[in-house]
Protein backbone atom coordinates (compact mmCIF):
# COMPACT_ATOMS: atom_id res chain seq x y z
CA UNK A 1 0.00 0.00 0.00
CA UNK A 2 2.85 2.35 0.76
CA UNK A 3 5.22 0.82 -1.75
CA UNK A 4 6.06 4.26 -3.16
CA UNK A 5 7.37 5.50 0.20
CA UNK A 6 9.53 2.46 0.86
CA UNK A 7 10.69 2.34 -2.74
CA UNK A 8 11.96 5.91 -2.46
CA UNK A 9 13.76 5.02 0.77
CA UNK A 10 15.25 1.99 -0.92
CA UNK A 11 16.42 4.03 -3.90
CA UNK A 12 18.03 6.57 -1.57
CA UNK A 13 20.04 3.84 0.16
CA UNK A 14 21.02 2.16 -3.08
CA UNK A 15 22.26 5.46 -4.55
CA UNK A 16 24.21 6.15 -1.37
CA UNK A 17 26.02 2.82 -1.65
CA UNK A 18 26.53 3.37 -5.35
CA UNK A 19 28.15 6.76 -4.68
CA UNK A 20 30.26 5.42 -1.79
CA UNK A 21 31.61 2.69 -4.05
CA UNK A 22 31.96 4.92 -7.10
CA UNK A 23 29.98 2.64 -9.35
CA UNK A 24 28.78 3.60 -12.82
CA UNK A 25 25.54 1.70 -12.91
CA UNK A 26 23.39 -0.35 -10.56
CA UNK A 27 22.20 -3.46 -12.36
CA UNK A 28 20.26 -5.34 -9.72
CA UNK A 29 19.09 -4.91 -6.15
CA UNK A 30 18.74 -7.85 -3.80
CA UNK A 31 15.99 -7.64 -1.20
CA UNK A 32 14.60 -9.89 1.47
CA UNK A 33 10.95 -9.24 2.28
CA UNK A 34 9.06 -11.25 4.88
CA UNK A 35 5.69 -12.84 4.13
CA UNK A 36 4.05 -10.70 6.82
CA UNK A 37 4.95 -7.43 5.10
CA UNK A 38 2.15 -5.90 3.07
CA UNK A 39 4.36 -5.24 0.09
CA UNK A 40 3.33 -6.16 -3.43
CA UNK A 41 6.36 -6.94 -5.62
CA UNK A 42 4.76 -5.67 -8.78
CA UNK A 43 4.02 -2.25 -7.28
CA UNK A 44 7.53 -1.96 -5.93
CA UNK A 45 8.90 -2.75 -9.36
CA UNK A 46 6.69 -0.19 -11.07
CA UNK A 47 7.45 2.53 -8.53
CA UNK A 48 11.13 1.73 -8.67
CA UNK A 49 11.18 2.06 -12.45
CA UNK A 50 9.47 5.44 -12.06
CA UNK A 51 11.51 6.79 -9.15
CA UNK A 52 14.89 5.70 -10.49
CA UNK A 53 14.59 7.42 -13.88
CA UNK A 54 17.72 9.42 -14.66
CA UNK A 55 19.67 7.95 -11.73
CA UNK A 56 22.51 5.40 -11.60
CA UNK A 57 19.92 2.80 -10.69
CA UNK A 58 17.66 3.37 -13.69
CA UNK A 59 16.69 0.03 -15.18
CA UNK A 60 17.98 -1.97 -12.22
CA UNK A 61 16.15 -5.23 -11.56
CA UNK A 62 14.66 -5.89 -8.12
CA UNK A 63 15.53 -9.43 -7.06
CA UNK A 64 13.10 -10.04 -4.24
CA UNK A 65 13.56 -13.05 -2.02
CA UNK A 66 10.38 -13.72 -0.07
CA UNK A 67 11.03 -14.98 3.43
CA UNK A 68 8.28 -17.33 4.60
CA UNK A 69 6.76 -16.90 8.05
CA UNK A 70 7.80 -19.32 10.79
CA UNK A 71 7.57 -19.74 14.54
CA UNK A 72 10.09 -21.11 17.00
CA UNK A 73 9.08 -23.37 19.87
CA UNK A 74 10.72 -23.34 23.34
CA UNK A 75 12.00 -26.84 22.35
CA UNK A 76 14.12 -25.10 19.69
CA UNK A 77 12.43 -26.38 16.55
CA UNK A 78 11.35 -23.91 13.85
CA UNK A 79 7.99 -24.55 12.17
CA UNK A 80 6.75 -22.78 9.02
CA UNK A 81 3.38 -21.02 9.30
CA UNK A 82 0.73 -20.26 6.75
CA UNK A 83 -1.09 -17.03 7.37
CA UNK A 84 -4.52 -18.44 6.62
CA UNK A 85 -4.06 -21.27 9.11
CA UNK A 86 -2.73 -19.67 12.24
CA UNK A 87 -5.00 -21.62 14.54
CA UNK A 88 -3.60 -24.94 13.36
CA UNK A 89 0.07 -24.31 14.11
CA UNK A 90 1.74 -27.21 15.90
CA UNK A 91 5.46 -27.48 16.57
CA UNK A 92 7.03 -29.97 14.17
CA UNK A 93 9.48 -31.03 16.89
CA UNK A 94 7.42 -31.67 20.02
CA UNK A 95 3.81 -31.14 18.94
CA UNK A 96 3.50 -28.22 21.36
CA UNK A 97 1.18 -25.25 20.75
CA UNK A 98 2.20 -23.05 23.66
CA UNK A 99 4.66 -20.16 23.70
CA UNK A 100 5.48 -20.35 20.01
CA UNK A 101 7.30 -17.18 19.05
CA UNK A 102 7.47 -15.57 15.63
CA UNK A 103 10.82 -16.42 14.05
CA UNK A 104 10.67 -15.07 10.50
CA UNK A 105 8.36 -13.19 8.19
CA UNK A 106 8.96 -9.55 9.19
CA UNK A 107 12.17 -8.99 7.21
CA UNK A 108 12.59 -5.92 5.07
CA UNK A 109 16.26 -5.85 4.20
CA UNK A 110 18.49 -4.63 1.42
CA UNK A 111 20.96 -7.51 1.15
CA UNK A 112 23.08 -6.41 -1.79
CA UNK A 113 23.44 -4.55 -5.05
CA UNK A 114 24.93 -5.77 -8.30
CA UNK A 115 26.91 -2.98 -9.87
CA UNK A 116 28.88 -2.21 -12.98
CA UNK A 117 32.20 -0.46 -12.83
CA UNK A 118 33.18 -0.87 -9.19
CA UNK A 119 36.82 -0.11 -8.64
CA UNK A 120 38.63 -3.35 -7.70
CA UNK A 121 41.61 -3.58 -5.34
CA UNK A 122 44.06 -2.97 -8.20
CA UNK A 123 42.28 0.26 -9.10
CA UNK A 124 41.07 1.54 -12.43
CA UNK A 125 38.70 -1.27 -13.20
CA UNK A 126 36.41 0.93 -15.24
CA UNK A 127 34.88 0.54 -18.70
CA UNK A 128 36.41 2.71 -21.41
CA UNK B 1 37.48 -4.31 -18.51
CA UNK B 2 34.75 -3.59 -16.04
CA UNK B 3 32.99 -6.35 -14.21
CA UNK B 4 29.72 -6.88 -12.53
CA UNK B 5 30.31 -6.85 -8.80
CA UNK B 6 27.95 -7.76 -6.00
CA UNK B 7 28.21 -5.45 -3.01
CA UNK B 8 26.98 -7.34 0.03
CA UNK B 9 24.83 -5.30 2.37
CA UNK B 10 22.54 -5.89 5.28
CA UNK B 11 20.53 -2.77 5.71
CA UNK B 12 16.99 -2.19 6.94
CA UNK B 13 15.16 -0.47 4.12
CA UNK B 14 13.36 2.11 6.24
CA UNK B 15 16.50 3.21 8.09
CA UNK B 16 15.75 6.98 7.96
CA UNK B 17 12.53 6.38 9.81
CA UNK B 18 14.34 4.33 12.46
CA UNK B 19 16.75 7.17 13.05
CA UNK B 20 13.94 9.70 13.60
CA UNK B 21 12.13 7.20 15.82
CA UNK B 22 15.21 6.84 18.01
CA UNK B 23 15.48 10.62 18.34
CA UNK B 24 11.82 10.72 19.40
CA UNK B 25 12.47 8.06 22.07
CA UNK B 26 15.31 10.18 23.46
CA UNK B 27 13.16 13.31 23.47
CA UNK B 28 10.34 11.50 25.29
CA UNK B 29 12.67 10.05 27.87
CA UNK B 30 14.14 13.46 28.65
CA UNK B 31 10.71 15.03 29.03
CA UNK B 32 9.28 11.98 30.87
CA UNK B 33 6.44 11.69 28.39
CA UNK B 34 4.88 8.48 27.09
CA UNK B 35 3.77 8.28 23.47
CA UNK B 36 0.99 5.89 22.57
CA UNK B 37 0.30 4.94 18.97
CA UNK B 38 -3.36 4.08 18.33
CA UNK B 39 -3.91 2.09 15.14
CA UNK B 40 -6.92 0.47 13.51
CA UNK B 41 -9.25 0.50 10.51
CA UNK B 42 -11.43 3.46 9.55
CA UNK B 43 -14.49 3.34 11.79
CA UNK B 44 -13.09 0.96 14.41
CA UNK B 45 -13.52 3.67 17.05
CA UNK B 46 -10.12 5.29 17.52
CA UNK B 47 -11.50 8.79 18.15
CA UNK B 48 -14.29 7.47 20.39
CA UNK B 49 -11.72 5.54 22.42
CA UNK B 50 -9.70 8.71 22.87
CA UNK B 51 -12.79 10.66 23.92
CA UNK B 52 -13.67 7.96 26.48
CA UNK B 53 -10.09 7.89 27.74
CA UNK B 54 -10.06 11.67 28.11
CA UNK B 55 -13.43 11.65 29.90
CA UNK B 56 -12.14 9.07 32.40
CA UNK B 57 -8.65 10.43 32.91
CA UNK B 58 -8.38 12.18 36.28
CA UNK B 59 -5.87 14.80 35.12
CA UNK B 60 -6.75 15.93 31.57
CA UNK B 61 -3.97 18.55 31.58
CA UNK B 62 -1.52 15.65 31.26
CA UNK B 63 -2.94 14.59 27.89
CA UNK B 64 -2.45 15.64 24.29
CA UNK B 65 -3.49 14.04 21.03
CA UNK B 66 -1.76 14.09 17.66
CA UNK B 67 -4.41 13.42 15.04
CA UNK B 68 -3.38 11.89 11.77
CA UNK B 69 -5.82 12.03 8.89
CA UNK B 70 -5.62 12.19 5.16
CA UNK B 71 -7.67 15.38 5.29
CA UNK B 72 -10.00 17.48 7.49
CA UNK B 73 -9.98 18.73 11.08
CA UNK B 74 -13.05 16.89 12.36
CA UNK B 75 -11.18 14.60 14.75
CA UNK B 76 -8.98 17.25 16.34
CA UNK B 77 -12.04 19.48 16.78
CA UNK B 78 -13.75 16.70 18.74
CA UNK B 79 -10.68 16.24 20.96
CA UNK B 80 -10.36 19.97 21.56
CA UNK B 81 -14.06 20.19 22.42
CA UNK B 82 -13.33 17.57 25.11
CA UNK B 83 -10.81 19.98 26.63
CA UNK B 84 -7.55 18.38 25.54
CA UNK B 85 -4.80 19.80 23.38
CA UNK B 86 -4.99 18.40 19.85
CA UNK B 87 -2.66 18.76 16.92
CA UNK B 88 -3.84 17.80 13.47
CA UNK B 89 -1.55 16.29 10.86
CA UNK B 90 -3.05 16.01 7.40
CA UNK B 91 -1.02 13.65 5.28
CA UNK B 92 -2.67 14.70 2.02
CA UNK B 93 -3.06 11.13 0.85
CA UNK B 94 -0.28 9.24 2.62
CA UNK B 95 -1.54 6.05 4.23
CA UNK B 96 0.42 6.20 7.49
CA UNK B 97 2.27 8.56 9.84
CA UNK B 98 6.03 8.24 9.96
CA UNK B 99 8.55 9.25 12.59
CA UNK B 100 9.53 12.43 10.79
CA UNK B 101 6.06 13.99 10.91
CA UNK B 102 5.62 12.93 14.55
CA UNK B 103 8.94 14.56 15.38
CA UNK B 104 7.72 17.85 13.92
CA UNK B 105 4.42 17.58 15.79
CA UNK B 106 6.18 16.92 19.11
CA UNK B 107 8.36 19.97 18.61
CA UNK B 108 5.23 22.06 18.06
CA UNK B 109 3.65 20.97 21.37
CA UNK B 110 3.98 23.42 24.25
CA UNK B 111 6.40 22.62 27.06
CA UNK B 112 3.75 22.00 29.71
CA UNK B 113 2.77 19.26 32.16
CA UNK B 114 2.16 16.71 29.42
CA UNK B 115 2.64 13.09 30.48
CA UNK B 116 0.75 11.10 27.90
CA UNK B 117 0.51 11.85 24.20
CA UNK B 118 -1.74 9.76 22.00
CA UNK B 119 -1.20 9.50 18.28
CA UNK B 120 -4.31 8.61 16.34
CA UNK B 121 -2.81 7.02 13.27
CA UNK B 122 -4.40 6.91 9.82
CA UNK B 123 -7.27 4.44 9.62
CA UNK B 124 -5.55 1.49 8.00
CA UNK B 125 -4.46 -1.98 9.16
CA UNK B 126 -1.52 -2.28 6.79
CA UNK B 127 0.83 0.67 6.55
CA UNK B 128 0.96 2.07 10.11
CA UNK B 129 2.23 -1.35 11.24
CA UNK B 130 5.39 -0.89 9.21
CA UNK B 131 6.48 2.47 10.59
CA UNK B 132 8.01 2.89 14.02
CA UNK B 133 7.13 6.39 15.29
CA UNK B 134 9.23 6.15 18.45
CA UNK B 135 6.21 5.28 20.57
CA UNK B 136 6.32 3.61 23.99
CA UNK B 137 3.24 1.55 23.32
CA UNK B 138 1.58 0.30 20.14
CA UNK B 139 -2.14 -0.12 20.61
CA UNK B 140 -4.30 -1.80 18.02
CA UNK B 141 -8.04 -1.35 17.98
CA UNK B 142 -10.25 -3.98 16.34
CA UNK B 143 -14.01 -3.61 16.41
CA UNK B 144 -16.38 -6.56 16.59
CA UNK B 145 -18.18 -5.78 13.28
CA UNK B 146 -14.84 -6.12 11.45
CA UNK B 147 -14.73 -9.84 12.25
CA UNK B 148 -12.39 -12.16 14.17
CA UNK B 149 -10.56 -13.19 10.99
CA UNK B 150 -8.81 -9.84 10.44
CA UNK B 151 -5.70 -11.33 12.03
CA UNK B 152 -5.42 -13.73 9.09
CA UNK B 153 -5.51 -10.88 6.59
CA UNK B 154 -3.41 -8.29 8.43
CA UNK B 155 -0.95 -10.35 10.48
CA UNK B 156 1.78 -7.73 10.80
CA UNK B 157 -0.43 -5.32 12.76
CA UNK B 158 -1.29 -8.04 15.29
CA UNK B 159 2.36 -9.05 15.51
CA UNK B 160 3.80 -5.64 16.33
CA UNK B 161 1.06 -4.46 18.73
CA UNK B 162 1.64 -4.43 22.50
CA UNK B 163 -2.05 -4.05 23.27
CA UNK B 164 -5.15 -5.17 21.40
CA UNK B 165 -8.38 -3.44 22.32
CA UNK B 166 -11.42 -5.33 21.06
CA UNK B 167 -13.93 -2.52 20.71
CA UNK B 168 -17.71 -2.44 20.24
CA UNK B 169 -18.26 -5.55 22.36
CA UNK B 170 -21.85 -4.34 22.73
CA UNK B 171 -22.26 -5.77 19.19
CA UNK B 172 -21.16 -9.28 20.22
CA UNK B 173 -24.68 -10.75 20.55
CA UNK B 174 -25.46 -9.73 16.97
CA UNK B 175 -22.20 -10.88 15.38
CA UNK B 176 -20.52 -14.16 14.62
CA UNK B 177 -17.35 -13.03 16.38
CA UNK B 178 -15.41 -15.41 18.61
CA UNK B 179 -13.12 -13.66 21.07
CA UNK B 180 -11.66 -17.06 21.98
CA UNK B 181 -10.75 -17.80 18.36
CA UNK B 182 -9.13 -14.38 18.02
CA UNK B 183 -7.16 -14.87 21.24
CA UNK B 184 -5.88 -18.26 20.04
CA UNK B 185 -4.77 -16.88 16.71
CA UNK B 186 -3.17 -13.83 18.30
CA UNK B 187 -1.26 -15.99 20.82
CA UNK B 188 0.65 -17.63 17.98
CA UNK B 189 1.76 -14.42 16.29
CA UNK B 190 2.25 -12.46 19.48
CA UNK B 191 2.22 -14.37 22.81
CA UNK B 192 2.82 -11.17 24.82
CA UNK B 193 -0.15 -9.27 23.39
CA UNK B 194 -2.31 -7.70 26.12
CA UNK B 195 -5.96 -7.99 25.17
CA UNK B 196 -8.80 -5.89 26.58
CA UNK B 197 -12.48 -6.07 25.67
CA UNK B 198 -14.14 -2.67 25.60
CA UNK B 199 -17.04 -0.64 24.32
CA UNK B 200 -16.30 3.03 23.91
CA UNK B 201 -20.04 3.58 23.49
CA UNK B 202 -21.29 1.95 26.70
CA UNK B 203 -18.04 2.48 28.63
CA UNK B 204 -17.73 -1.25 29.34
CA UNK B 205 -14.13 -2.30 30.03
CA UNK B 206 -12.83 1.28 29.85
CA UNK B 207 -11.93 1.32 33.57
CA UNK B 208 -9.49 -1.58 33.06
CA UNK B 209 -7.87 0.18 30.11
CA UNK B 210 -7.48 3.39 32.14
CA UNK B 211 -6.04 1.38 35.03
CA UNK B 212 -3.57 -0.30 32.68
CA UNK B 213 -2.40 3.11 31.39
CA UNK B 214 -2.15 4.51 34.94
CA UNK B 215 -0.16 1.47 36.15
CA UNK B 216 2.23 1.68 33.26
CA UNK B 217 2.63 5.42 33.62
CA UNK B 218 3.35 5.34 37.36
CA UNK B 219 5.62 2.33 37.27
CA UNK B 220 7.24 3.45 34.03
CA UNK B 221 6.74 -0.08 32.85
CA UNK B 222 5.90 1.01 29.35
CA UNK B 223 9.07 0.48 27.33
Amino acid sequence: MHELVVTKQLLKQVLKYAADNQVDQVLAIHLQIGALRGIVDEWMERYFAYASRGSLAEGAVLKIQRVPGSVVCPCGVITPIELGHLDEVVCLGCGGQQNLRLWSGQEFILTGIEVWGKEDEHGGNYPD
Amino acid sequence: MAEITLIDLKQEIIADNEQSANQIREFLQQRKIKLINIMGSPGCGKTSLLLQTIANWPRPEELAVIEGDIDSLVDSEKIQAAGVLALQINTGGACHLDAEVIQKALEALPDTALKLIFVENIGNLVCPAEFDIGENLKVMLLSVPEGDDKILKYPLMFTIADVLLINKIDYLPEQDFSIERLRERAKILNPNLQIFEISSKTGQGIAKWIQYLEDNLSQTRIK
